[in-house]
Parts: C-alpha cells; structure tokens; sequence
C-alpha cells in the first residue's frame, strides 16, 4: 500500500498530467487502466489522446501470436505445405487489435515490433513479415504523419524509404507511382536492416503464395547476388529517420547508417574483390569505376576513367561501396538478364 | 546520489554572474545561477516581466506552491541540467513525441527517480508548477512506468481509488475491452 501522500497527489493530478502520463502508455496498457474508475475511464476516453498510438506488440504477443503473424504464417504454409488452422481461428482477432487501436484521428503511430524471429526463418523473410505488418497498419491509419518503429526487421535495400510512400493498397515501386500518403516522418529505433538484400531485388509475397518485385528495375542498372557468407546478413542502426518531404537526404542518412553501423566484411571476404576485378568485363570496370568516382571521397578529385582498379585498397572503402563490389554480379543487360521470383535476375 | 545541500542559502557566495532568489513554501530562500534559475519557464517569465532588474537587488521571487524539500531535490536535477543540456528551442506536439521516442531516460536520470512513488508524484507537481517540461515528462514517464506493471486491482489500492462502475458498466466494459483480455484459443498452432 502506498503512503497517504501518494494518495493525495494521484487524487489532485492536474487534467494535463494524467494526460501526458496516460500518453506514455501503449495501448493494451490504457484500453486496462480504463477500467480503473469512470474518471481514468473518462481520462482515456480524450480524443487528444487517441491522436498518437502505441503498439507494444510484446505483449499482445502472448495472446495473439498466430493472428499477428497472419500474413507471414500463411506464407510459410505455402512454403513448407503446413496446415496452419490457428491463423483462422485467430484472423479475427488480430483486426480486432488492430481496428480497435488505430484510428482516422491516430497521427502518430509507434509500435515496438519486439517479437523473436523463430530460428528456422531466414532473416530476410522475417524483415518481409515485417514490411507487411507495417503497409497493414498503415492502410488502416491513412492519416497517421509520424510512424516510429522500435526493434523491427527491416528490409535494408536501396530507397527503402518508397516501402512508405503508400497508395492505398500497395507499395509505391509496385506499380510505380509515389501517390503521397499523409506519412511525412518514419523513424526507426533498433532496427534490424537487412544488408544481405540491400541490392537484390525485393520480393513481395501475398497471402496465396504468389510473389512478385517492385518496378521489375534492377537497382542502379545492375544485376546482383547476395552477400557473400562471412558478411553479416543484418545491420543494427541504433536510429534512422526518414523525412519522406526530402527523399534524397533520406537515402543519403540511411547510407550514413549503414556505413557507420555495418559490421567490418572479414579481410578473406574482401581480399575476393581482388579476384573479381582481374576478370571483370570491360562495361564492369566502367561501371566499378564510376561508382568509385561517385561514393568515395578519396575518388572525387579524380576522372572516373583514371582510377586504377587494381590498387583499390578495399578496406578503405565505405562499407555500402564494398556491399556493393561484393554483390556486383554485371552490368544489366535487357537481352541477357530476367528476372527469376526465387533468385532476382540472372 | 549527490544531495541537495549545496543549494541552501549558506552558499549565497558561491560562483559569480547574476544569481536569482527564490523562496519556498515555507519561506526558505534559495539564490540560484541565473541559468538555472531560467530552466523553469516560470522564473524566466517572472524575470522577462521585471525587465530582469531584479538581479543585483534583493527581491526574491516567492514559489508559493513548492515544498523546501521537493525544491532540494529540483534543484539538484537543474543544476546537473544546465550544465548538461543543450538549450533546445521549442517543440510541436509531434516532434515531442519523436524526441521522447528516440531518447531513453538517461541513467542519470533513472538514478535520479529511483525514490518513493509519493516524492515522484511531487516532483512531478511542483515540476509543472515551474513549467519544467522536461523534468515534468520524465517523471510521467516513469510514472507510466510503474501503472504498466500493476492491474486494475493493484492500481486502484495503491492510489486509493474506489471502483464507482455499477455491475452493469462493468459488464459493458469487460465486453468492450475482452477482445485484448482473454487467451486466444491454441489448437492447431504449428509452433
């Protein structure tokens, strides 16, 4: 029991202070506090507050965890031919949640996604998990503004920050208009971006099973394969924010992030590049060149056509250029290269 | 944790530059650096009022509402703020947020907190009597922190609350809210 003087002060809080406390609790939180008393339940019950919403799905986790992971369950049925008769009993409840706590009036919108990835499932496909829960609260919140993600899987690929220009149902590269959504800032806190896709092109996968890429572009006119082994596959920003109304600042602190936070790509690991240049065509090397030219500052003073490739020091590189090199598999070649779901192009 | 005795009108000495007084509840007068004194939006106000002439006299500025031992403990947190903080320009309602979001309570500030439930409930009080903003929200914070761990029951009893919902309401309310109270059925999961 507390002392009398906790009592009293709960009891003259001031309107505002109950309000910015009740603020700083997720929702699960508030939809139980409401049961308090008709004056908490009149308290939470202040449109002002239904205006920002948090989502701590660790602990819906407990109650929901097929639900929530509807799309992606429906997914690995496809993929292992499981039954998964849980996702149908619980569909319902997961909208529930979802339509319970977001709202037209929700402008700003923070769900902490701390929800373990299963050890059996791939990084890349737990980021995609991710990025579907994502575009599905923001069908349902369209005017959310401010969009702050805690401990998600996030796809890392080059203009990650188009995932968030949505028109109504479907990514902006999916059928390449950038129809602005009322998202002005996204911002992620301990995110998990996934490196290992940072080129590859992005895989879509609908309920059904069938799955599909954005634009059908290879990014920046090249085709790639996946970092090699020995390279982390993820990288861990500490915070990332993207301001949607000024795309190329966005992409150009999310390639700060990863250079500042990627782990080092083993000595062996690069020593490869070494390799790789000796046998590269001659449309590679002036590709190489250029990007060289264009993403290192020790490579701006001089003609692109200059650089020597063969005395690149590779560990002096920023980390998104030898993430680059190393995935590089050729120049993109329409009459040479498709594009193939399961392997991007080749 | 450092107290706050370094705050008492016996240090009237102290450093040199424009120092401000303030007076407690109980009549206590407290000089402070001017700086510190400014992190309370209420003191600044006062001082932009008087044209800031105040500072070489001996007027003291009276804090009617603010208890000797609770402004101890303020000013501990102001001092360690003025000469840790950034002086920080207003902020939309939104950019609030996203500061809050992007910022843990620093350690410092946790050990700061780390006391009874009441002295934080009066921080918080006197902390928005003094528009401290920062001060005030980390307290909610924390505050939020402890509701988060209780039940319904538990809160009730801690802050002395009565359940004033009829039989009836509280029927409603179950029904409302059940959809995020009961386990989901568990049959047929595959993991």
């Amino acid at each position: 029991m507390e002392s009398p003087d906790v009592l009293y002060t709960v009891y003259y809080l001031p309107p505002e202070i109950l309000h910015e406390i009740l603020q700083e609790l997720d929702t699960l939180t508030q939809i139980k506090l409401s049961r308090v008393s008709s004056e908490w339940k009149a308290a939470l019950s202040n449109p002002r507050l239904r205006k920002s919403c948090f989502l701590d799905i660790k602990l819906f986790h407990g109650t929901l965890h097929n639900s929530l992971l509807t799309p992606f369950w429906y997914r690995l049925a496809f993929c292992t031919g499981q039954a998964t008769r849980a996702i149908a009993l619980n569909r319902e409840r997961i909208e529930d949640l979802l339509y319970n706590c977001i709202s037209e009036r929700t402008k700003i919108l923070h769900v902490k996604l701390d929800v373990d990835r299963p050890d059996h499932v791939p990084e890349q496909i737990w980021s995609d998990f991710c990025l579907h829960f994502i575009w599905h609260l923001l069908r349902i919140g369209k005017n959310i503004t401010h969009f702050l993600l805690e401990d998600a899987w996030v796809d890392g690929s080059v203009e990650l920050w188009k995932y968030f220009m949505v028109p109504g149902r479907l990514p902006a590269r999916f059928d390449g208009t950038a129809t602005p959504h009322s998202l002005r800032v996204v911002s992620f806190k301990n995110g998990l971006f996934s490196t290992q896709r940072r080129f590859f092109p992005t895989l879509v996968w609908f309920p059904n099973g069938r799955c599909a890429t954005y634009g059908g572009k290879p990014v920046n006119d090249c085709v790639y394969d996946k970092l090699p082994d020995g390279c982390s596959p993820y990288t861990k920003i500490p915070l990332l924010t993207f301001d949607l109304r000024n795309p190329s600042q966005a992409e150009q602190d999310m390639v700060l992030s990863l250079d500042c936070h990627s782990e080092e790509v083993p000595p062996g690991v690069l020593q490869t590049l070494t390799d790789k240049v000796r046998n590269l065509p001659e449309d590679a090397r002036t590709r190489w060149k250029a990007e060289l030219h264009l993403n290192e500052p020790q490579y701006r003073g001089v003609e692109a056509k200059e650089i020597d490739l063969n005395s690149v020091n590779w560990s002096t590189l920023r980390k998104t250029t030898q993430h680059f090199f190393l995935c590089f598999k050729a120049v993109y070649d329409p009459q040479v290269h498709h594009y193939d779901p399961f392997h991007g192009y080749v | 944790m450092s107290t706050a005795a370094s705050s008492s009108t016996s240090e009237t000495i102290a450093e040199p530059g424009l120092k401000i007084k303030v007076s407690t509840k109980e009549g206590e007068v407290f000089e402070l650096d001017e700086k510190v004194a400014k992190m309370s939006q209420v003191i600044r106000g006062i001082l932009e009022d008087l044209g800031e002439q105040n500072g070489g006299d001996d007027s003291v500025l009276p804090l009617t509402q603010v208890e000797t031992r609770i402004f101890r403990k303020i000013l501990v947190w102001l001092k360690y703020h003025a000469g840790h903080d950034k002086e920080e320009a207003p902020k939309a309602e939104e950019d609030e947020i996203i500061a809050r979001f992007c910022e843990e309570i620093p350690e410092w500030d946790q050990k700061f907190l780390n006391v009874d439930q009441a002295v934080i409930l009066e921080i918080m009080l006197a902390a928005d009597y003094l528009d401290i903003k920062k001060l005030r929200g980390l307290c909610c914070k924390t505050v939020a922190n402890i509701l988060k761990t209780k039940t319904v029951e538990q809160i009730r009893e801690m802050y002395g609350i009565e359940n004033d919902f009829t039989p009836e309401e509280e029927e409603e309310i179950r029904k409302q809210t059940a959809w995020c109270e009961d386990e989901p059925p568990r049959q047929g999961s595959n993991h």
